[in-house]
């Protein structure tokens, strides 16, 4: 298993998209966990220090911070890290294109969407697609079809 | 229901309070103390509120005054605050004050500083520190300061009405009886053409209604 959960969440910590590929494997509850990603996440200069962290025995964090919105990816610890980078900014990419600019706010009132484009980009925590033209076709029949 | 946002100057001035019209529009120039009834609008919903200008000579009076019982109401009435600041201490104590008063849930707070260069972590939750002024290495990293991100802040914000946006629930039973009607009188009808418009129409009007 590559990507254990892919968790996009904002500065104030309120979660916008959250996908588990795996179990909880930690003892704590869903939304402590989700809460120590948060407090570990946001107190790093995102300027300044590096995308990746180790989160637990098992799992490491990959994020990036685009405006408001921090996307994050828990995947494994002996997992390449770069790649994992672009597999987020490839999906912000995404999102953008299919949204037009997206915002936070097109991610809130539309997550349905949103859940659309990372299902169709990643499958049982692999990564599916990487043509971002071919994902916007696809993704642009799937809305026609709403 | 929490409806009202709190602006706190530093001091009134148009060289102070031009961001106020950018934010929330023309005529607000943080003259007056009340602007009733301004419509937040956005792509998704709208939303009405108050916008409440205030100012302080000296903080801690203020946040003195603010924390009392006499503000209580006003206190649960507030959706966010926005304070104006230059600079925050070590160790500042205002932003504590000011959050422990408030049931800071479902409420926004910004601490706006007219410094060149801030962090927005200098503060913990569930405060944000938003740059007054946009800068270049902002626009560099699409991360918005300023007005721009006073906006977002609103946007995002889980205003009261929202929760408007939702339909009622469809009454299944009324729903079932209509479609059983329809198909008795669909059965009755000769004319197939007229009997197809019928059901396309009267599937529109269920299609609305769930």
């Amino acid at each position: 298993m590559s990507i254990r959960f892919i968790l996009c969440f904002n500065k104030q910590g309120v979660v916008r998209l959250i996908r588990w590929y795996v179990g909880n494997e930690s003892s704590g509850d869903t939304q402590d966990v989700i809460a120590q990603i948060y407090r570990l996440i946001s107190s790093k200069d995102h300027k300044r220090h590096s995308n990746f962290v180790e989160f637990s025995e098992t799992t490491k964090l990959v994020y990036k911070r685009y405006a408001g919105l921090y996307f994050v990816m828990g995947v494994d610890l002996r997992d390449d890290d770069p790649i994992y980078l672009s597999h987020i900014h490839l999906f912000v990419e995404v999102l953008d294109s299919f949204f037009g600019n997206v915002c936070e706010l097109d991610i809130v009132f539309n997550f349905y969407k949103a859940y659309m484009v990372m299902d169709e980009m990643f499958l049982g925590g692999e990564i599916q697609e990487v043509s971002k033209d071919v994902l916007i076709e696809r993704l642009g029949t799937l809305d026609r079809l709403e | 229901m929490r409806d009202k946002v709190l602006v706190v100057l530093e001091e009134r001035g148009a060289q102070n309070t031009r961001w106020l019209t950018d934010v929330f529009g023309d005529g607000i120039t943080g003259e007056t103390p009340i602007y009733s009834d301004l419509t937040w609008t956005t792509k998704y919903y709208s939303e009405t509120f108050d916008l409440y200008v205030d100012e302080y000579d000296d903080l801690d009076e203020w946040i003195e005054e603010f924390t009392s019982d006499d503000c209580a109401v006003l206190r649960d009435a507030l959706a966010g605050v926005i304070l104006v600041r230059t600079g925050i201490a070590t160790g500042d104590h205002h932003s504590q004050r000011i959050a422990n008063s408030l049931s800071t849930d479902d409420m926004f707070l910004v601490w706006l500083d007219k410094r060149e260069s801030v962090d927005d972590r200098e503060l913990p939750l569930p405060w944000e520190v938003v740059q007054l002024e946009e800068t270049a290495r902002d626009r560099e990293l699409n991360e918005k300061s300023g007005a721009a991100r006073l906006k977002e802040i609103l946007d995002v914000h889980t205003w009261p009405g929202t929760d408007r946006l939702e339909q009622e629930p469809a009454d299944m039973d009324e729903l079932i009886t209509l479609m059983r009607e329809a198909r008795l009188r669909c059965q009755d009808m000769s004319d197939d053409e007229e009997s197809q418009r019928y059901a396309m129409s009267l599937a529109e009007q269920i299609a609305k209604r769930i």
